[in-house]
């Protein structure tokens, strides 16, 4: 027997000024099994939580409906109510008759009679609802922390600090991301290097920590709490545990001629070895790409006779290991585009337009000038310097119509450190508007015009072309009436955009999380939680989700961080029961699912397996789908696949949808 | 059968532990109907064309038959279709199956997956005229289309033969048949048939064999045919599988798949 509460909130004025609140609780009184029928200002409020509760107890209902606003916004809240009066939260439902009633539809008979049959619907499917427990899974305590950039460094740092295992997995040989190249930071002019070496080691050396540098994630299966992922070791040809970094090796490599990836280009590098000086961990790899031992097929070894400590074997290879974790950080980073990216620009052809990684190699004291601010083509300083903002940026013809955030502000300090290490030269900037939103962010700027005497030129450069050993960059002033502008420069650096990297896609595949259509990754809800994903467990930090600078990167390590010790705080995660399952029946069908296994690709969280149904004597009398309800995020997909009807979704089963439907009078 | 199958049979019995043979025969009417084979002196000598043949693997998925274990089945170019797509789908497990197809005077036999994949490869069979009659559907109005099929579909008494012929239809509960909640209504009213035959469509489609057998055994000479066939086209062309591809088009999803069909 149904003895169904019903209860409608007039949310104000937002559902009362157009559906008449009294009466549609005096015809839900009507409907049968509905033994209690309230309207009231607030529901949400206090003293509305307590009028249902009270109902519960007083007479004894088995079901509540409340008529108000969309569940997403006050589920969670009725439910606790009706739990806390002893009702299983599952058998409180609630009918939207605010965003899809009152808010869509003027005052009138109507929209009152809208408001019921929303109503009866939802009573109708409550009579059906069954009493659904929540679901435990264990948790492994251990993060995976994807990415060593000073995002991820802060994350596993904190994570570790609170007393977790994390596992790093850093794809080059060394952590620090962009930020171990950069020379001095906005707006603080403190040197990057000096700031976040000191972290890097304290990764390396935190006994929580294991850092799998020079790797790669394969691939992880499994869902919150209880991860599974494979990760390839490649193959270092060095073992770093005998290694003692005294460097004969890459002194003595004869392939000298490699462009430095750390350096942008700007300089060489040998095959064995190490990225950069202060790298962690400070031990050589062997890049097989490039090393005449791997290229000419066992030639050279030069390293290998040399090297004191018999550290350098050929014949390692890449090393597959499984790792179990309960949660993910992804904190891959960015890219940015290459000055080959601007046909307007030179397509790359011209030495002295570079892009402003270069520029801080070389405003970098250990960059490959020391330095000081040399053109890459014969090394002269340069006495005029343009610096072009929103180079690609905010460009829809470019595709990238989007702002890349941390540009002005870079640009800006670039003109100020070009001006602090050459007092007479001479630096313009371009600029499309100048976008100088954070602490003390706009007095650096303003000191870079004011004080250093930059000159900012409002308008965007239109091509760059070279003559008589100059640069000729032409361009419009739009402050001054786009008079046009052309400035004979020694050197030009463009503030390209900011991308997301090349391989962003897959590793959102492999993670099975979501990108958006720059495959930037994508948080669950831009506001409230910017640091999910919508897959659980996994969460993000840095610029792989969208260009940001170092302290908003640090804090969403923190973040992400302080998600994942909130998520290990319980030895047992509760997840919503709200999940697929595949019917029982009696023997000898034992289930309606005929096993055609065609459901397990349709899952998009990889939650069917197949299962095996023994009987007593271990045989197998049937094989059927599996829904694994750690993984299920209860999409339905599954369900509506089935052809012969044999997965529901507890609490949306067929059944309950059905009646919810067919209560409607057509 | 031809000599040179029943040679065999009696060979798989004897020497290979088949204890049942799935053949063909005509009844006094000349319809072609099952003929099973449990012992030798089972055997006997007709004649039916290879275009004649039906495809009985619907049985294979009966219990009573399964338990049996080790069989053999007489067939044509469908039969090796149902086969492949039975297989795919997970049927069949346990079963060791000897698939025989008479050819002018000799037999090819198939026992694994590999051996149906190359002979499907090698042949590409059509039905029964239903092109023509599926072009004709196709020219008429939507307005036509619909008088058509609600004539046609009057005359389905839903006794559900054709269900029980489809070698697709395995499913030991159909959704027929499913009361909590009744989605497709029990009576043989229009609403109730329509309901029916779009289900049996689509349950059907990328995975129908197009043996006909469902338009074989139909009462009321409802040309299902023109349904199967017009799904199957249009699947060929949103997904270009061809007939022996294996992948279902249902549940098959390619990140990089450009497709439009669902905005
Ligand atoms: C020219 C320039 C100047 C800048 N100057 C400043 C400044 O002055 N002040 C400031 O606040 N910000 C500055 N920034 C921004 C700053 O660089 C970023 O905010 C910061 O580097 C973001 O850190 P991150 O950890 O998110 O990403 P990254 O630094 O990009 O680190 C990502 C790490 O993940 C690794 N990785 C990537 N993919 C994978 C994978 N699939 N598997 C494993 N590992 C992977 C990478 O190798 C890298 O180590 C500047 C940026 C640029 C381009
Ligand atoms: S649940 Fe349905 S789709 Fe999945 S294996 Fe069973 S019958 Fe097939
Ligand atoms: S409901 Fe969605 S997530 Fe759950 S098993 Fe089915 S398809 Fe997978
Ligand atoms: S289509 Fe024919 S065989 Fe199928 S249920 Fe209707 S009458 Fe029976
Ligand atoms: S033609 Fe008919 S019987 Fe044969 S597989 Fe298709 S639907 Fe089933």
């Amino acid at each position: 027997m149904s003895r169904i509460g019903v209860f409608i909130c007039h949310c104000g004025e937002n559902i009362a000024s157009t559906v008449d609140c009294e009466s549609v609780a005096k015809s839900a009184s009507e409907i049968p099994g509905v033994s209690f029928s309230i309207d009231y200002k607030y529901m949400c409020s206090d003293p509305g939580q307590s009028k249902i509760k009270n109902a519960i107890i007083e007479h004894k209902l088995n079901g509540v409906v409340v008529a108000a606003c969309s569940p997403r916004m006050h589920e969670p809240t009725f439910r606790k109510a009706c739990a806390e009066a002893g009702l299983n939260p599952y058998l409180c439902e609630m009918a939207n008759i605010r965003e899809h009633c009152s808010w869509v539809h003027p005052k009138g008979e109507e929209t009152t009679f809208k408001a019921f049959e929303i109503l009866r619907m939802l009573v109708e499917k409550v009579k059906r609802n069954t009493k659904l427990l929540p679901i435990k899974v264990p948790v492994t305590k251990t993060a995976i922390v994807l990415g060593g950039g000073v995002a991820g460094i802060q994350a596993a740092l904190d994570i570790a600090n609170a007393g977790h295992k994390v596992l790093m997995i850093e794809k080059d040989p060394s952590i620090g991301g962009h930020m171990a190249m950069l020379s001095e930071t906005f707006p603080t002019l403190d040197c990057s290097q000096c700031i976040l070496t000191p972290r890097m080691v304290e990764v390396a050396q935190h006994p929580n920590i294991t850092l799998y540098n020079y790797a790669e994630l394969e691939s992880l299966d499994g869902f919150i709490g209880n991860f599974k992922a494979r990760i390839r070791l490649k193959a270092k040809s060095v073992d770093p545990k005998i290694c003692t970094a005294c460097g004969v090796c890459w002194s003595k490599c004869p392939v000298k001629k490699i462009p430095d990836e750390f350096n942008t280009g700007l300089s060489k590098r040998t095959a064995i070895y190490v990225p950069f000086p202060q790298a962690v961990p400070n031990k050589p790899v062997i890049d097989r790409t490039q090393c005449t031992y791997f290229v000419k097929n066992g030639k050279c070894g030069v390293c290998k006779k040399l090297c004191p400590a018999s550290a350098i074997d050929f014949e390692t290879k890449d090393e597959i290991i499984e790792v179990n974790a309960g949660a993910v950080v992804v904190a891959t980073g960015f890219e940015i585009k290459h000055t080959d990216f601007f046909p307007e620009y030179g397509y790359g052809r011209y030495k002295d337009v570079i892009d402003g990684l270069q520029f801080e190699r070389l405003a970098s004291a250990s960059g490959p000038t020391l330095g000081e601010i040399k053109r890459p083509s014969d090394g002269k300083v340069p006495e005029t310097i343009v610096f072009i903002a929103c180079a690609g940026s905010r460009d829809k013809a470019k595709g990238i119509e989007y702002c890349s955030k941390i540009c002005c502000m870079y640009t800006a300090k670039h003109a100020m450190l070009y001006k602090h290490k050459f007092h007479e030269g001479k630096a313009y900037v371009f600029y499309i508007d100048i976008r100088a939103n954070g602490k003390n962010y706009d007095e650096f700027v303003r000191r870079t015009i004011e004080e250093d005497d930059v000159n900012y030129i409002r308008g965007r450069v239109s091509r760059i072309y070279e003559s008589n050993g100059k640069l000729i960059v032409k361009g419009v002033d739009t402050l001054l009436n786009a008079q046009p502008v052309e400035i004979e420069a020694d050197m030009v650096v463009l503030a390209t955009a900011i991308v997301a990297n090349a391989d962003s896609e897959s590793v959102a595949q492999k993670l099975h999380i979501g990108y958006d259509k720059h495959h930037f990754l994508s948080e669950a809800h831009p506001k409230l939680r910017p640091v999910e994903t919508n897959t659980g467990g996994i969460f993000l930090a840095g610029a792989c989700q969208a260009p940001k600078d170092i302290p908003e990167s640090v804090s969403q390590g923190s973040a992400a961080a302080s998600k994942v010790t909130i998520l290990f705080s319980n030895d047992e995660l509760t997840r919503e029961p709200q999940v697929a399952f595949v019917n029982r029946t009696f023997p000898p069908q034992y289930s309606s699912c005929t096993g055609c296994l065609l459901c397990i690709p349709v899952c998009p969280y990889k939650a069917i397996e197949k299962e095996e149904i023994k009987n007593r004597n271990g045989e197998v009398v049937k094989t059927v789908a599996y829904v694994n309800g750690g993984l299920c995020q209860g999409c339905g997909t599954c369900v509506a696949f089935c052809r012969n009807k044999s997965i529901d979704i507890q609490g949306f089963t067929n059944e309950q949808m059905f009646t919810e439907v067919m209560a409607l009078n057509f | 059968m031809n000599q040179k199958i029943n040679q065999h049979i009696a060979y798989l019995m004897k020497e290979k532990g088949v204890n049942l043979i799935i053949s063909q025969a005509k009844d006094s009417n000349g319809f072609v109907i099952p003929h099973f084979i449990l012992s030798e002196n089972d055997i006997i000598s007709s004649v039916i064309a290879i275009n004649e043949m039906r495809n009985f693997f619907a049985y294979l998925n009966k219990q009573e038959i399964k338990s049996f274990k080790s069989i053999g089945i007489v067939c044509n170019y469908f039969g090796v279709k149902t086969f492949f797509q039975l297989k795919f789908e997970n049927q069949l497990k346990d079963l060791e199956l000897f698939l025989l197809i008479p050819t002018d005077d000799d037999f090819i036999e198939i026992t694994s997956e590999k051996q149906a994949e190359d002979y499907l490869s090698g042949l590409k069979q059509s039905t029964i005229l239903v092109d023509e009659e599926l072009e004709n559907v196709k020219k008429m109005s939507m307005e036509e289309r619909w008088n058509y099929w609600m004539k046609t579909l009057e005359l389905c008494t839903k006794c559900y033969a054709c269900r029980a012929a489809c070698p697709m239809c395995y499913c030991s509960s159909c959704t027929t048949e499913c009361n909590i909640p009744q989605w497709i209504p029990v009576p043989a009213s229009l609403h109730g048939i329509f309901e029916w035959h779009v289900m049996r469509a689509m349950h059907l489609a990328g995975r129908c064999t197009e043996c006909d057998e469902c338009v074989k055994v139909c009462p009321a000479n409802i040309p299902l045919n023109i349904l199967n066939k017009g799904l199957h086209n249009k699947i060929s062309e949103a997904f270009s599988s061809d007939d022996s591809s294996i992948k279902y088009a249902l549940n098959f999803f390619q990140p990089d798949e450009k497709v439009d069909f669902i905005k």
